[in-house]
């Protein structure tokens, strides 16, 4: 597979033009008319994969415009034995990659689950939508030989120690507020392609698969005695976009990437099948120490408004000493895809906003640039929903509701949430043994360089 | 017993905006699996196909005709006329293909066709295999069959997002027009007194 | 799919070129010879000749051919393009006579090294540089290939034509 590869496209042979994917593309990317096959501008596409999810047209074998269905799949690096329907909007396909890493006895390899992950790939084998399934996740990716499962939850705990303490300082400081979270790379893309005047508002956080990657490199190679160009690192994701994330140029260090595929769920789901791993006959087993172990706060990621929630976990026990569960904190929807709260955090209000859905953020964000913001905190997620409604989520049937499905992705999160020992951050004790051992403090010198960023013109372009 | 019209789904070819929803859910609703396209356990192979015949298009499919051809084709009477339309018996079926060649409609296609999450499978003599055979996945006649098994009733209608399927059953369209067109003839001929 | 010869019944004479032509393309002998030492005479086409119908029937290479399950010796093949009768294995039991829903089977002595009778049909003249002999005989044009193409071809142009007529009322 090239790696000049659009990470979505749309195929030309197989769209029959109905402009469905145009309904739910949040910046208005697809370009075509109504009947013939429709394109992506890639200049304004943030790669979010909505049109992936949407798209029902599909290669039917008894079409006669669509001859050469082997073609398409070679087009699209699959193996000349897959079996997967074909569709018009699709994105890049990482199997290949991955399963050469695997099979590299050289390299020690490290996979990590985004949280929404394990909320949604048990639909891939005929459960409900929503079946929590952790423990046969991170058996099923052990099957298929992984050496260490790690979790991109336990950097999702890290990326709160790091963003909070970002938070606290800005608003000492006063400088580049409102702060944006960047943990959403739709978002992130959204910023650098139609905001790029706003970028000083986003938070310097990497999101947590790039904190992962970069700390697999790093404490996770150190631990296991191994360089960080022996180690493969490779990410699971509910998320196209992620795949463009983990190539950016700026996540690296001396040009080794900290991620170095990106897979969706359906891919797994397609790899286990392949392999004959029946992920939900498995027994369930654990993620393995250090970098797998996970608090409740970071499971919330997965879903819209979860990365405020744990944020407050967090800051309320760090100003004032209080340890909570949950913050107690209720948003309240001012308008469609917008919640609002003001909080109070040693003795500063703070006005906090939740985005979920990219459509929402432009109003907000003309606010900002005309320095009219009423908020000094916003998390946005690009995708109605949060990650539990990615691009990279299983791509339901026609008769299926789709925000039912959501809505059920969302709760099994907040029930696995609920029932995990830790539910703050700052409590998991992996988290505070590699800020003891490695990273001394959050925002350290350490922290500055693996787990922060710059976004903007660095990133490159879309392909 | 009165002779009922077999009911068939019609598709609205201006509201058609060709998305293949339709064939996607009714491919999904003959085989094994759950909730998304990926926990499907067999290749898709609909029943009613999307036509596009330059910018119009249109899902094509069974009618349930009263004298069917297909059935009247068939050597092994493997199709025949029931209370819910013309069926597929697909364990008579041979594979001889004259229905696809008899239909008026284009609707009747050699498929795949699974049992138990399994395809329906056939040895085919290969003289450069080890056996000198080999297995391959049946092709049985393939129509629609109006989700007779099906709960919520036909799988292409409930899919299309833009309503342009129904299925109609001809005796109650002809009754109800009937009574339409009547209740605008009143009023009308004798009564006004005209000699036509 | 496999191809198979259909007739068409509107244009069938009645003729019966086709059965003679079936029978001299499956010998090495010509007709006048083979007359001459009373060969059997055994076509794998056989013309219908009732008050309703004048039509010649064979072997429509089926996809799941019941010839092919019933017989006991294996030796009905599907293979390439036919279904497919290796004489040599046929030991006569005429099951699939039994077992093939339009008649298409035939066990009889057919002209050759082998005596008794045999199970044979239709094999579209496979070798045969013009195709089956019957279609290129047929003086009514009443015999026609169905090809692998034509026959993803024929319901896509029907459907075509079907889609524009529901484009005409509705």
């Amino acid at each position: 597979m090239s790696v000049s590869s659009p990470i979505v496209s749309i195929d030309p042979l197989l769209c029959t033009g109905c402009r469905r994917c145009a309904e739910v593309c949040p910046v208005d990317a697809i370009v075509g008319t109504l009947h013939q096959p429709q394109s992506i501008d890639t200049e304004r596409c943030v790669m979010c994969g909505q049109c992936v999810l949407r798209c029902s047209a599909f290669a039917s074998p008894f079409d006669e415009t669509i001859s050469d269905i082997p073609a398409i799949r070679k087009e699209r690096g699959l193996p000349e034995d897959d079996s997967s329907t074909l569709f018009a909007a699709h994105f890049r396909v990482d199997k290949g990659s991955v399963s050469s890493m695997l099979e590299d006895t050289d390299k020690i390899s490290m996979v990590q689950c985004a949280p929404a992950v394990r909320s949604s790939i048990a639909e891939e084998f005929g459960l409900a939508p929503g079946t929590l399934t952790p423990g046969q996740l991170a058996a099923a990716l052990r099957r298929l030989g992984f050496d260490l499962v790690y979790d991109t939850i336990f950097a999702a705990d890290v990326t709160i120690m790091e963003e909070a303490s970002e938070l606290l300082e800005r608003l000492e400081s006063g400088e580049n507020l409102p702060m944006f979270t960047s943990c959403c790379p739709g978002w992130v893309r959204y910023m650098e392609t139609a905001w790029d005047d706003q970028l000083s508002h986003l938070s310097s956080c990497k999101s947590p698969q790039q904190m992962a990657g970069a700390l697999f490199k790093s404490y996770g190679a150190e631990i296991a005695g191994k360089q960080p160009e022996q180690i493969a690192s490779v990410a699971v994701m509910p998320c196209t976009a992620k795949k463009f994330e983990a190539g950016r140029p700026e996540m690296q260090a001396d040009s080794v990437p900290d991620v170095d595929a990106v897979l969706t769920v359906t891919e797994l789901a397609d790899m286990l099948k392949r392999k004959g791993i029946q992920l939900t006959s498995l027994q369930e087993e654990e993620f393995d120490a250090p970098l797998g172990l996970y608090s409740g706060a970071g499971t919330i990621f997965g879903a819209s408004g979860g990365v405020m929630e744990a944020a407050l976990r967090t800051a309320i026990a760090v100003t004032t000493g209080k340890e909570v569960d949950e913050s107690g904190v209720t948003f309240t929807k001012t308008e469609e895809g917008i919640s609002r709260a003001t909080i109070n955090v040693a003795g500063k209000t703070v006005r906090a906003v939740i985005v979920s859905g990219l459509a929402h953020a432009a109003k907000l964000l003309e606010d900002v640039r005309a320095g009219k913001a009423d908020f000094d905190f916003m998390e946005v997620m690009c995708c109605t929903g949060g990650c539990v409604a990615g691009g990279g989520q299983p791509k339901l049937l026609p008769h299926v509701d789709l925000q039912d499905a959501i809505q059920r992705r969302r709760e099994s999160l907040h029930v696995h949430d609920k029932a995990l020992p830790v539910r703050a951050s700052h409590r998991n004790p992996s988290v505070t043994a590699l800020y003891e051992n490695y990273l001394e403090k959050p925002l350290g010198h350490r922290s500055h360089t693996l787990l922060h960023t710059t976004y903007g013109e660095a990133a490159g372009g879309h392909e | 017993m009165p002779h009922r019209l077999n009911p068939f789904i019609l598709a609205t070819a201006s509201k058609c905006i060709g998305c293949r929803a339709c064939e996607l859910a009714c491919a999904a609703a003959h085989i094994e699996g759950g909730v998304s396209v990926g926990s499907l356990q067999a290749p898709l192979s609909p029943r009613l196909y999307l036509t596009c015949v330059g910018e119009m298009r249109v899902p094509v499919g069974c009618r349930h005709c009263e004298d069917a051809p297909c059935a009247a084709v068939c050597p092994n009477a493997a199709i025949y006329r029931t209370d819910r339309g013309v069926q597929v018996d697909e364990s008579r079926c041979v594979g001889c293909k004259t229905c696809i060649v008899t239909c008026p409609v284009g609707a009747m296609e050699m498929g795949q066709i699974w049992e138990n999450g399994k395809p329906v499978m056939r040895r085919v003599a290969n003289d450069n295999s080890p056996e000198g055979s080999e297995m391959e996945p049946a092709l049985l006649a393939s129509k629609c069959d109006l989700c007779k098994d099906r709960a919520g009733g036909p799988a292409c209608v409930e899919a299309c997002p833009e309503q342009a399927l129904a299925l109609i059953y001809p005796d109650a369209i002809k009754r109800r027009r009937n009574i339409q067109a009547a209740l605008a003839l009143k009023g009308t001929g004798a009564r006004a007194g005209e000699v036509l | 799919m496999h191809p198979f010869v259909l007739s068409d019944p509107s244009r069938c004479i009645g003729c019966r070129a086709c059965e003679i032509a079936c029978v001299d393309a499956h010998m090495d002998e010509d007709m006048v010879e083979a007359g001459n030492k009373e060969l059997p005479f055994s076509p794998r086409i056989s013309i219908v000749h009732e008050a309703e119908v004048t039509a010649p029937v064979q072997c429509r290479q089926c996809e799941e051919a019941p010839c092919v399950a019933a017989c006991p010796a294996g030796a009905v093949v599907s293979e390439g393009d036919t279904v497919r009768v290796e004489t040599e294995r046929c030991c006569g039991c005429k099951a699939c006579m039994a077992a093939c829903p339009v008649g298409a089977m035939q066990v009889a002595v057919i002209p050759g090294k082998i005596k008794t009778p045999v199970a044979h049909k239709c094999d579209l003249c496979t070798g045969r540089e013009k195709g089956p002999a019957c279609v290129e005989v047929c003086p009514a044009g009443a015999l026609r290939v169905f090809g692998r193409e034509d026959l993803q071809r024929i319901p896509v142009s029907k459907r075509r034509q079907s889609a524009s007529q529901l484009a005409g009322y509705n």
